[in-house]
């Protein structure tokens, strides 16, 4: 048995550079912190996000060669969304996604303001968890991340405006659990129903 | 929301369209890893050999503008000097250490002693600055270097394709103009520190389908492959063949070829260790691994 048998890697095709190529280290002080954000928004336990950060990390240093050097965000986040997607599709992830879902209880300690804040991700994540994938990934890249359309849909593998119409769609679901009364109680499921 | 002239051009959500939305986007957008959660991770990816750390880089401006990253320096300065100070008294093998040090060679040599501190089982406590803080939180920044923990216990990894990046060639690319959030930095300057998302408390994965979680990760199954480089290259072969069973198109291939021809050089197997660096070239041809794969070769 080959050591590779599945391994679909592409030789590096040169890539007509149009800009300096930053360095891993540049990368990862400039967009670690917001990668691991986007994981968080693209429905990833918080208790897995560095975990995650360390595989697109590795993955940014094998394929660093072959950036065109034209858009880094939209490259960048291209992997963060393939991770996201690959860990969301573990069935064994999957299960513990569901439990992660659950209300958690608030520290004695923390202040009110804190825990405003904090119902206040759950209550995004839980109307994110709704979204199906291809909507969700494009309203946390343009809304939270605040991609353009273009690296959006240079991320995504997609033209400009199906990202445009998922942007679009994907804001008017998030309105709309917004103003549903019960919005606010995150509930088991929530994440089965992003799938 | 109102299309500019460009009849694709959207604006964000503005709180006069929906302010609870607005106001949780907002706040979404100061969360963030904490610097320790941050550093932790920084060690990680030092101790595998990646140059994320690099004195002549500039001082970022995201990070400027990130009152609670200011400490990031500083935590991985202290990640740095504990893996300097770990490399007194370990002894190396050349194998391992053509294996693990860094594809480009490191301004500071700092990369000489995460190669040597690899093969220390108390790794954390070294590389991971923010342990005591993290201790207290059931995060994931330290368990993938703790070898003190079973592997049923880890953290599950995700099989990613290897493929996973979209190609840099590819037609929208073309089409991407280089941009930045022009309110990026200014807002985070603006909102201060960022605080990290609250990890559940609840404990990982116990229930009716624990069977499933035994199955160790990725990164569990090359720690320890390259922990046993040293001490048993046999083991070290024998835990990159389960990697390969396991994982085969996972995304860590490369570095469990590596691990495995180190094995199979130190045991003497030259002429299996040769097969398989051709293997190694041909299945990745850019590797940033090249360099030492032909090393190994030698």
């Amino acid at each position: 048995m080959p050591p590779f048998p599945e391994v679909d890697e592409r030789p590096a095709e040169a890539a007509p550079t149009t800009a300096a190529i930053p360095s891993l280290a540049q990368i990862f002080e400039q967009h670690a912190p917001f990668m691991w954000r986007a994981l968080i928004g693209l429905g990833v336990p918080a208790r897995d996000a560095q975990d995650l950060c360390q595989e697109i990390m590795i993955t940014v240093h094998r394929r660093l060669p072959q950036f065109d050097g034209v858009s880094l965000r939209g490259w960048l986040y291209g992997i963060c969304v393939r991770v996201a997607s690959d860990y969301r599709r573990s069935a064994r992830v999957r299960r513990e996604i569901v439990s992660d879902a659950q209300p958690e209880e608030a520290s004695a300690t923390d202040p009110a303001d804190t825990l405003d804040r904090e119902r206040q991700v759950r209550l995004l994540l839980s109307g994110l968890s709704r979204l199906d994938e291809p909507k969700r990934v494009a309203f946390v890249l343009f809304e939270i991340e605040e991609l353009t359309l273009a690296e959006v849909s240079e991320a995504v593998g997609a033209p400009i405006q199906t990202v445009y119409s998922r942007i679009k769609a994907a804001r008017e679901q998030m309105q709309r659990a917004f103003r549903a009364p019960a919005h606010g109680t995150p509930a088991k499921g929530d994440i089965s129903a992003a799938r | 929301m109102q299309p500019d002239k460009d009849p694709w051009q959207l604006e964000r959500l503005s709180a006069s369209e929906d302010p609870e939305l607005a106001r949780c986007l907002g706040i979404m957008k100061q969360q963030g890893p904490e610097a320790s959660q941050l550093a932790a991770l920084a060690a990680q990816l030092l101790a595998q050999g990646l140059p994320v750390t690099s004195g002549a880089t500039a001082a970022p401006l995201v990070l400027r503008g990130m009152a609670s990253l200011r400490k990031y320096s500083l935590l991985v300065g202290v990640a740095l000097v504990g893996l300097g100070g770990a490399i007194i008294g370990l002894r190396q093998s050349r194998v391992e250490h053509r294996l693990l040090a860094p594809p480009a060679a490191a301004p500071d040599g700092s990369h000489e002693s995460i190669a040597s501190l690899r093969s220390s089982p108390n790794l954390r406590e070294h590389v991971s600055p923010g342990s005591a803080n993290s201790s207290a939180k059931p995060s994931t920044a330290g368990i993938a270097s703790s070898p003190e923990l079973p592997d049923a216990t880890r953290e599950p990894f995700a099989e990613p394709t290897i493929n996973a990046a979209p190609s840099a060639g590819t037609p929208g690319a073309s089409r991407t103009p280089t941009s930045t959030s022009p309110t990026r930095s200014a807002q985070e300057a603006a909102t201060g520190a960022l605080k990290t998302l609250r990890p559940s408390p609840r404990p990982i994965s116990s229930g009716p389908e624990s069977s499933s979680v035994a199955r160790p990760s990725e990164l569990g199954l090359l720690r320890d492959a390259r922990l046993a480089l040293h001490s048993s290259p046999a083991q070290a072969l024998a835990l990159t063949e389960q990697h390969r069973m396991l994982y085969p198109r996972g995304a860590m291939a490369q570095e469990r070829e590596l691990i495995a021809i180190s094995a199979l050089a130190s045991m003497g197997r030259r002429s299996a260790a040769l097969s398989r660096v051709a293997e190694f070239e041909r299945a990745f041809p850019n590797s940033p691994y090249h360099n030492q794969v032909t090393q190994l070769a030698r």
